[in-house]
């Protein structure tokens, strides 16, 4: 048992300092009907690293991962290529197996990293001040209709057709627990956003209208009226970016007047992992910051007078504030926030704005030559790099079917929306720097057959 | 037991002068470097990435193209790696040495979790990929899941909370859900004073008010104080065992039994299972919701503040009001029910809690972890943390007043680190050397 430290003559020593006659005579705190005297059966013994190795390795080999197919599947989780420096740096040690950063004195490594993080995050986002990370994008939207409801005292969310249905589903569940009267329906299979809709929508009642951007459809449109409209009337609005490359190329929601931003930071340095651990962004205007949940590092000095980096406005958290904190949130995503902060040095303002620029111009080829297929219709005016595409078959059978060819052809509505047949035709399909035209070509052929 | 709410003061007592070494130019000190910001040293035009050229095309953006600064420095390659190396080295953690945190299990994280991991059939690996085509991701999921249900003795678990504290929303949604259903609605959640800030803040989350459970002068809960307060307005009790004193609660199947008469429920705070895995299994102590954190118990890395994993183990009054998503067997393949699939056979479930089906990255390193152990040497993890703990206490004595493990009293306190000691450690821990 190669992680256990201990020979059985070590543990005779320590018995014997201890005055105890065997390991079993420590557990006799436990019930003696609840105290197990063997090995729990069934179950397999300790194996070699080669043979767990190779088990997992067996399972992986099982999955047809995005590298190996034409992959243009987006809807909240995007591959993007991740340089090698990134994984190399969050696998140090230091970093990867430190606590959390409780005890500034030996955690300045990490502290530091987060009060870069955060900044990025806030500059990225176009506001004044960001914690340092929620757990995902969806979680964090939620935690953001709570301060909502806590800064204007209103319990009416007005949620987007276009933000992400899994996003409004943990806003639901959420909802039935917090009494938040959630407003929502689905989208429908327009060019234009719903932001009309939204603005007259708002009410004395609005306590804030969330909208995603770019949408679940990859729309994209100004919210500088939602915002007006939402001020208006008292209201917040919150905006949900869960493509953040995208913000290399378009308005930044804070610079558009939303009051909170938040996000999925996996986009950037952490990559796609099945949808987990991702990364959770929380960027709000600094007048609520008291109101804001998780962690927040902020710049001090220390008792010589240096620059020194701690855990700041902890009073608004559990492990002061217990039953009255903003959020039970406690562990959040560290590691993610490295990888995030990493990948944004190493990118830039100049590789930031090219890795959009990229995105955008391939995702405009992979646009024009899809929509060349008979039986495709492009949805959108404008986007970023996702789109939707509206087919003359249910998509969701035939996103089934490119699999069969070896092809991730995109996220069906219809997976997305279940409850919505009128969107069962919906295709969204997101095109990053990692498609090639060989993989754009491969895809319209194979639409092109399956839709004949 | 009192305990301290205010936290400890983070400005400076006196200033300390410095050990009389002289200045230096750059500030570093030996091997201590300064480091400066990114904001100090790199330049919005410096990119560490070179990418092909985009193709030229008329733009889709609208009106809405970015013209602002955005203000984010960048720095080249060889910047990015001395950058965050050099911040490294002002961190302590596990590698460097022994971690013995109060209120976290700390302990080695295996390399081979990190390799396995970052497998591209994993780590590359859309969560709404074709469920044909993600089949071996399924199988990992329902193969911790079966480990996680049998080493706690449970009915099933909820593999989706994204950490401890969204374990602990898991478990109280399912019991507020499963009182809701029966039409009985409770308002309190008893907690005992000592527990962990995020057990009160996740019961008030859930529009419960929190009322402390009274512990004993021997550091556990006292028994007859809460049977005294259980009553028709109690929806369930949150208990940490082994507790956050580092002892197991003896009367744990009496306090059960007492809080189901009442017609509440039990909740069990896990963070520290890594003591009792593979000796005690918390679905014979009454327990109905219990949260893992892979982080803890099964070596999944803390990596300075997360991510972590909080699955819930949960026990047939409660299954049925799990959240979504969740991995099913069916045949010779794994299915993924999500929303409409659970319409038919899971109707109760109190809904989703993440975008989509939780820390498959930690899923991977946990699994790993638990296959190499294998039942005999998980049971010896635990076995091997409380004799550490013990025999820590016990050398101790001398010179540390422990509060609740006199009289000869075991303790259980979570030494989970000590498992990566070097042998020779705890001699040189120890004041009698």
């Amino acid at each position: 048992m190669r992680y256990l430290p201990l020979t059985d003559t070590d543990r005779q020593d320590m018995l014997s300092v201890i005055g105890a006659a065997s390991v079993d005579d420590l557990f006799v705190d436990v019930p003696a009907e609840a105290r197990l005297s063997d090995k729990i059966a069934g179950l397999p013994d300790h194996a070699s690293e080669l043979a767990v190795e190779r088990h997992m390795a067996a399972l992986a080999g099982k999955n047809l991962s995005a590298g190996e197919a034409p992959f243009f599947l987006g809807a909240g989780a995007y591959k993007h290529h991740v340089p090698a420096s990134v994984d190399h740096l969050i696998q140090r040690g230091e970093f990867l197996t430190a606590y959390t950063p409780y005890q500034p004195e030996i955690a300045q490594g990490t502290l530091q990293v987060l009060f870069e993080f955060q900044t990025q995050v806030a500059r990225l986002l176009g506001c004044d001040v960001a914690n340092a990370s929620m757990y995902d994008g969806s979680t964090a939207c939620w935690e953001a209709i709570g301060m909502a409801r806590r800064i204007t005292k209103r319990g009416k969310a007005i949620l987007s057709s276009g933000l992400h249905p899994h996003y409004v589903s943990v806003a639901n569940t959420m909802a039935k627990f917090t009494g938040d009267a959630l407003e929502h329906k689905a989208p429908t299979l327009d060019a234009a956003t719903d932001i009309d809709a939204l603005i007259a929508g708002i009410d004395k009642d609005t306590s804030c209208v969330v909208v995603q951007y770019p949408d679940i459809l990859g729309r994209i449109a100004d919210l500088t009226p939602l915002a007006d409209a939402a001020h208006a009337a008292g209201a917040l609005l919150v905006a949900v970016v869960t493509e953040p490359v995208a913000l290399g190329a378009i308005k930044a929601p804070g610079a558009m007047g939303a009051d909170i931003v938040v996000g999925e930071g996996q986009s950037i340095g952490v990559g796609l992992q099945f949808g987990g651990p991702y990364l959770g962004l929380f960027a709000c205007k600094q007048k609520y910051v008291r109101q804001m949940p998780g962690r927040l590092c902020g710049e001090t000095v220390d008792a010589a007078g240096k620059r020194g980096f701690v855990l700041t406005l902890s009073t608004r958290e559990q492990h002061i504030r217990r039953e009255k904190a903003t959020s039970n949130i406690c562990t959040n995503s560290g590691l993610c926030a490295l990888a995030f902060s990493i990948h944004m040095t190493l990118l830039g303002e100049k590789g930031l704005r090219e890795l959009a620029t990229l995105n955008h111009a391939l995702a405009c080829q992979a646009a024009d030559r899809l929509a060349k297929v008979p039986g495709v219709k492009l949805l959108n005016d404008s986007f970023f790099n996702e789109f939707t595409l509206v087919l003359s078959k249910d998509a969701r059978e035939t996103v089934r079917n490119l699999a069969d060819k070896g092809v991730l052809g995109g996220v069906s509505l219809g997976r997305l929306f279940p409850a919505t047949p009128e969107l069962g035709h919906g295709l969204v399909v997101a095109v990053t720097e990692t498609v090639t035209a060989d993989d754009i070509d491969t895809f319209a052929k194979a639409l092109e057959e399956e839709l004949a | 037991m009192t305990m301290l709410k205010e936290g400890r003061p983070t400005a400076p007592q006196a200033v300390i002068e410095a050990d009389g070494a002289p200045a230096t130019a750059t500030g570093n000190r030996a091997l201590m470097l300064e480091e400066a910001l990114i904001f100090e040293i790199g330049s919005t035009e410096t990119t560490g990435v070179d990418f092909a050229q985009a193709p030229k095309v008329a733009s889709r953006l609208g009106s809405l193209a970015r013209t602002d600064s955005i203000g984010l420095p960048g720095l080249s390659e060889q910047e990015t790696v001395r950058h965050y190396t050099r911040l490294s080295r002002q961190n302590y953690a596990i590698d460097l040495g022994l971690f013995p945190l109060g209120s976290c299990t700390m302990k080695h994280n295996p390399r081979l979790n990190e390799k396995v991991a970052r497998m591209p059939g994993f780590a590359d690996l859309h969560p709404l990929a074709p469920q044909s085509t993600v089949q071996g991701a399924l199988a990992v999921i329902h193969e911790l899941a079966a480990w996680l249900v049998t080493l706690t003795g449970m009915h099933s678990v909820a593999m989706s909370p994204k950490a401890g504290a969204h374990g602990e929303l898991c478990g109280l949604l399912a019991i507020r859900a499963a009182l809701e259903a029966r039409g009985d609605a409770r308002s309190v959640i008893l907690v005992p004073e000592s527990a962990h800030g995020t057990n009160p803040a996740t019961a008030a989350f859930c529009g419960y008010k929190v009322e402390d459970i009274p512990a004993t002068p021997d550091g556990r809960v006292d028994l007859e104080a809460l049977k005294a307060r259980l009553g028709p307005d109690v929806a369930a009790v949150m208990i940490t065992n082994p507790n956050t004193c580092g002892l197991f609660e003896r009367d744990m199947k009496t306090i059960s039994d007492a809080v189901h008469a009442a017609g509440a429920f039990v909740y069990c705070d896990g963070a520290n299972f890594n003591a009792i895995v593979g000796r005690v299994r918390p679905g014979d102590l009454g327990v109905d919701a219990m949260h893992i954190n892979l982080h803890k118990t099964f070596s999944t890395p803390h990596g300075g503040g997360g991510p972590g994993s909080g699955p819930v183990v949960l026990s047939e009054a409660l299954t049925p009001f799990a959240p979504l998503p969740f991995v099913e067997k069916q045949g010779n393949g794994f299915v993924l029910i999500e929303e409409e699939t659970a319409q038919e056979h899971h109707g109760a479930t109190f809904g989703r809690m993440v975008a989509f089906h939780g820390q498959m990255g930690m899923f991977t390193r946990a699994l790993t972890y638990i296959l190499s152990h294998g039942a005999d040497g998980l049971r010896q993890v635990a076995s091997d943390a409380v004799l550490n703990a013990n025999y820590i206490l016990r050398s101790l004595d001398d010179v540390l007043d422990a509060p609740f493990g006199g009289s000869g009293r075991a303790c259980m306190r979570r030494c989970s680190a000590t498992r990566g000691w070097p042998r020779a450690l705890p001699r040189s821990i120890s004041p009698k050397g």
